[in-house]
């Protein structure tokens, strides 16, 4: 089965870096870009348990009659075949299209619903963080500038979604052939504690195989411990599906990351299912 | 891991020990928090609405007051556009679409847009009822609960009727009508599993509704004394309501088609509809708002004026009506259907009279309340709903003979003119109407994904004859998909037949490439494709199976052999209850 | 019980969509729990039963279908045995000691039902495929499901006239005896394929001991295997 990726088109620059980005990853794991180009400023998500309404704002829809040909230069200049493009079937109201789901990834911009202004300012978008929350696939969220990438890091914090996220990191090491790094912030538990978590999960061999590098900060803050992770590298982390109103009193460490690091993100939320 | 599900366990009561033996009494006890909720909603829009009501009466007799349901209509629109970013419209065929493809599944902002909306249309004049806004938001409150406790989809919508049935049944004071509407027309599904908690949700709602707004019937009346004359005249009657309702949803649907041409932002449109609206009320006050004044008058026997006024009155309600809503208001159509219905009624007594003087007919305001039976089961082609809903806002079990007959043939010659009732005419031209049980609720249900067959040979267009016959013993299909080596794409298929007169020459083995001999203009599926629509393609081509192209790449064959296995067990497992 | 939702899939013999689908829709008495099935097997076999599908949970493997896996040619042969000197001067005589030698079928009864089914496809058309090789076997299976496969070998005395394809008389004989058409299918293919090979036939002409012989067979039967 081809692994597929989501992308709402928007012909501006800015949605050019964006769809750098993503093909930039499809070709690096394989996968074919599908691409929405929205006629409509609102379209709806359907997932397993929600439904999300995005709102865009008005400069997805601008310059419609070059967009389509826009999208597939970017994409073809990755040496990739022609994408698919969405034509929503289904309309729940009708100006309200309803896009399928079922795709391998979804890549969003920081923010997919507001002002392009926010982008980069350390924000994501509520409506994004229900899509992590209720997608069967982990979304990748890019910056407003286009950036190659040449390592994997994996932030892992022995949750059970961040198994999910190292299976995911191990995965696309494997589809990419790039490097892949692991990063452990010591909090309670020792080095060894995480170490009999990955033992149990039967991960070890393709540790082995895969992480070039496992780093363990055993003092500091997580966020200035960040530092080290490589610039140029995709992060991929688990979004820990607390409550809402735990996330409201505490933050989650998904914002607390992104807001520091501004690499690519590919984060893995609690519905994912890695396939085996 | 373990702290966190026991922090969480309330919110998943589907895993309470309580509940998990059966989950009916989890369902009538959610159904009954869905129902009393949708009902406080629903009081809600009811004293909004007289708040607004109150609120603008001092302005009504200015000269400019046909202004204020432009206004009305014009916020009502900008707030559903710009603030809530919703569409307009009055949510039924909404709640039915998502019932119908997502399980039910709703927005949080749909239990409360529509409330707010139709009480700036309605509460300023519009000509439009609040009973389908009520019903959304019922139903989305359903939904949202339902999500919430994270139930499935089987629940999802038992609870989005609830929430329907909640709504309505505040709303009129009315359980039943409640139930029966939730059932009839959200649902389309008589099960027990249903009908249980929608009934309990039904009870909640007119329970909290008699707590806030007394028990009392809508429309109270005199005693009717019907005899088999009035029974017999009915049948005229029904005639009448049936071409009124043909007549109201063309209007409403020439009006929207005429107001989608004018190219004018939303809330301009809106407020022309709504001003033209106010000019009409101007001279006919009785067609402004929900109209349930006049039709409490007509139901007495007050109402006063004569064959001609009411005859242009249900005309001038038909116009306001499709003014208001298919130029951007947001209201239901069930109150504009009770109060034309009325008038027609009263129209079809007072024309009685008038061509044969002489006989002695029941109340006057008896033909008014079949009226709305009429008009109600013809619009909504919902029979039942319609005559439990006179019932129970009338009291009047009297006239419960006529009115069976009349529901039954106005909602049967609508059905033969209108195939598809007001609610539904999108969605099924849409392809969207799936009630359960149904062929295409199994087709709608099953996915192309589900269906594919992947043990397909695939073989490259470099590959020669003779490494294909031998590939050929092995393989268990009749289909071969060629594909390009280098970028995976598909390129055609081979049939056996297609090979068939070449397999036996081995001269040809080294000579002849399978790009050469492959079809290259083979249908496709997408993954996402409907399956109905793959089906009717396979017909019209003859073809038995298809392959399934995602992103240019060959992903597997689906045939109508699968196809019927599958769908055998997918409408065994959906007809089990 | 909890299964992981590829396995709880393939207890029903479905796809993982259909499962994750019926579980969302709530039409199947499990739910999911993370990656993981919850469910109680009782009610899920019930259900299973009360909707025309099967629920096997993993461990209870349905019966082997080893049972029902074909032999190859080695096993069939040492189950007919190999005889030297057969006699007889017709193909009715040759086959009527041919059947005489076969070990599986006992009673008498049995041996002249073979023998006339043999005799009734000869007479159809010869089973000789010609440079001195015949293959009589009945046109149907025999009645007889417990007697497995068989290929009873049988060099002959001296050549007889068996109105082969070639005209030319046979000296070597394979009964095939199968249960069902499939199996025959099955053993003529891998006979065939010695025989159309010409080291084979000359082996066959040197009367090979047979020991020898099945060597020889055992060699071809990996071939054959290796081939496909």
């Amino acid at each position: 089965m081809t692994t597929r990726l989501l992308h709402i088109f928007r012909n501006t620059p800015v949605g050019r870096e964006v769809l750098l980005q993503s093909t930039y990853f499809c070709k690096t794991i394989n996968a074919d870009p599908v691409i929405y180009i929205p006629e409509f400023i609102k379209f709806l998500m359907y997932f397993e348990n929600d439904v999300v309404q995005i709102d865009l704002d008005i400069s997805y829809l601008r310059a419609p009659e070059t967009a389509r040909a826009h999208a597939a230069e970017i994409v073809s200049s990755f040496e990739l075949p022609e994408p698919d493009f969405i034509t929503p079937i289904h309309f729940t109201a009708s100006t309200l299209p309803d896009i399928p789901t079922n795709f391998d990834f979804m890549c969003c911009p920081r923010t997919v619903s507001d002002l392009s202004v926010k982008i980069g300012l350390g924000y994501i978008g509520p409506r994004v963080r229900r899509i992590i929350q209720s997608a069967k696939f982990p979304v990748l969220i890019v910056n407003a500038v286009y950036k190659p990438w040449n390592s994997i890091s994996v932030l892992f914090g022995g949750s059970a979604n961040a198994i999910t996220a190292l299976r995911l990191g191990i995965r696309l090491s494997r589809l990419s052939g790039l490097p892949l790094d692991v990063f452990t912030q010591l909090g309670k538990h020792s080095k060894e504690h995480y170490q009999e978590i990955i033992r149990k999960e039967k991960l070890e061999a393709d540790m082995e195989q895969y992480v070039r590098s496992w780093t363990v900060f055993d003092k500091g803050y997580l966020m200035d411990n960040l530092y080290d992770v490589p610039h140029d590298s995709l992060v991929v982390l688990g979004a820990y599906g607390h409550g809402a109103i735990k996330e409201l009193i505490f933050g989650s460490t998904m914002e607390k990351v992104q807001s520091v690091l501004l690499n690519n993100l590919l984060i893995v939320g609690p519905k994912y299912q890695s396939p085996m | 891991m373990r702290k966190k599900f026991g922090f969480n366990i309330w919110r998943y009561p589907s895993r309470w020990i309580f509940f998990r033996f059966d989950d009916r009494l989890l369902l009538i006890s959610i159904g009954a928090l869905v129902g009393s909720c949708s009902g406080l909603a629903a009081m809600a829009l009811n004293r909004g609405l007289i708040g607004m009501f109150e609120f603008l009466h001092h302005y009504r007799q200015f000269w400019w007051a046909f202004v204020i349901p432009g206004i009305g209509a014009a916020l009502s629109s900008l707030f559903l556009e710009k603030i809530i970013k919703e569409g307009a419209g009055h949510g039924v065929p909404e709640v039915v679409y998502s019932v119908s493809r997502y399980g039910g599944l709703m927005r949080m902002r749909s239990s409360f847009s529509r409330l707010i909306s139709s009480c700036l249309t309605i509460g300023s004049g519009g000509s439009a009822g609040p009973e389908a806004p009520v019903v959304m938001s019922g139903a989305a409150i359903g939904s949202n609960i339902a999500q919430f406790f994270s139930l499935n989809d089987r629940q999802r919508v038992a609870l989005v009727g609830c929430g329907a049935a909640g709504a309505l049944s505040a709303i009129f004071n009315a359980p039943i009508t409640g139930l029966v509407f939730a059932i009839e027309v959200i649902i389309g599904e008589w099960s027990a599993l249903n009908i249980v908690p929608i009934a309990v949700a039904s009870v909640f709602g007119a329970q909290v509704s008699r707590l806030l707004a007394g028990n009392q019937i809508a429309f109270t009346h005199l005693q009717f004394h019907v005899r088999p004359i009035d029974t017999l005249a009915c049948l005229g009657l029904a005639v009448f309501t049936a071409a009124v309702s043909i007549l109201l949803t063309r209007t409403l649907r020439v009006s929207g088609g005429m107001s989608h041409q004018i190219k004018i932002p939303v809330w301009l449109r809106a407020m022309t509809g709504g001003c033209i609206v106010g000019v009409i009320g101007f001279f006919l006050p009785d067609v402004l708002g929900e109209g349930y004044h006049s039709v409490q008058l007509m139901v007495e026997g007050a109402f006063s004026k004569g064959l001609m006024i009411v005859s242009l009155l249900v005309f001038a309600k038909i116009v306001a009506t499709s003014f208001t809503l298919g130029w951007g208001g947001s209201g239901g159509i069930f109150a504009p259907c009770l109060v034309i219905g009325s008038f027609t009624g009263l129209m079809y007594h007072r024309f009685i009279e008038v061509v044969l003087p002489g006989v002695s007919w029941v109340n006057e305001g008896g033909f008014a309340l079949l009226g709305m039976a009429g008009l109600i089961s013809g619009i909504l082609q919902a029979p039942l709903t319609g005559i439990f809903l006179i019932i129970e806002i009338t009291g009047g079990y009297e006239v419960i003979l006529p009115l069976i007959l009349v529901s039954a043939i106005s909602t049967t010659l609508c059905h033969a003119f209108e195939p598809a009732s007001f609610y539904f005419k999108d969605l099924v031209e849409k392809g969207h109407y799936l009630r359960p049980r149904t062929d295409e609720k199994v087709l709608a249900d099953l996915s192309v994904g589900e269906l594919v067959e992947k043990d397909c040979m695939i073989v490259s267009k470099d590959m020669k004859l003779g490494d294909f016959v031998k590939i050929m013993q092995k393989s268990h299909r009749n289909f071969f998909p060629v594909e390009d080596e280098h970028s995976g794409e598909f390129l055609g298929l081979i049939h056996l037949d297609d090979v068939r007169e070449y397999i036996f020459d081995p001269l040809l083995y080294e000579t002849v490439f399978l790009e050469q001999i492959m079809n290259p203009d083979i249908e496709t599926v997408d993954l996402d494709d409907d399956l109905a629509e793959v089906l009717d393609r396979m017909d019209a081509n003859h073809l038995f199976s298809m392959p399934v192209i995602a992103n240019k790449r060959f992903v597997g064959m689906i045939s109508k052999a699968t196809l019927l296995d599958k769908y055998r067990s997918e409408l065994i497992v959906q007809t089990d209850h | 019980m909890r299964l992981k939702i590829e396995e709880f899939a393939t207890c029903l013999q479905l796809t993982v969509s259909t499962v994750e689908r019926w579980i969302r829709q709530g039409r199947i008495p499990a739910r999911k729990k993370g990656l993981l099935c919850v469910f109680n097997l009782l009610s899920m076999q019930k259900w299973a039963e009360a909707n025309n599908l099967t629920f096997t949970p993993p461990g209870s493997e349905p019966e082997k279908k080893s049972k029902h896996r074909m032999d190859n040619l080695l096993a069939a042969m040492k189950r007919g045995g190999v005889f030297y000197d057969v006699e007889g001067d017709s193909v009715e005589t040759v086959l009527n000691s041919a059947v005489s030698h076969i070990s599986c079928f006992k009673t008498k009864a049995q041996k002249e039902s073979l023998y006339e089914s043999l005799v009734a496809r000869e007479s159809l058309m010869s089973t000789g495929i010609g440079k001195g090789v015949a293959i009589p076997h009945p046109r149907t299976p025999l009645g007889h499901a417990d007697i497995p496969a068989v290929i009873t070998t049988c060099f002959l005395k001296k050549p007889v006239d068996y109105n082969a394809v070639d005209k030319k008389p046979v000296n070597v004989l394979f009964v095939l005896v199968c249960p069902s058409s499939k199996y025959h299918l099955h053993l003529l293919a891998r006979l065939s394929f010695c025989l159309r090979d010409e080291d084979f036939l000359k082996f066959l002409a040197r009367t090979p001991a047979q020991e020898l012989f099945f060597k020889k067979v055992d060699e071809f039967d990996s071939r054959f295997d290796s081939s496909e």
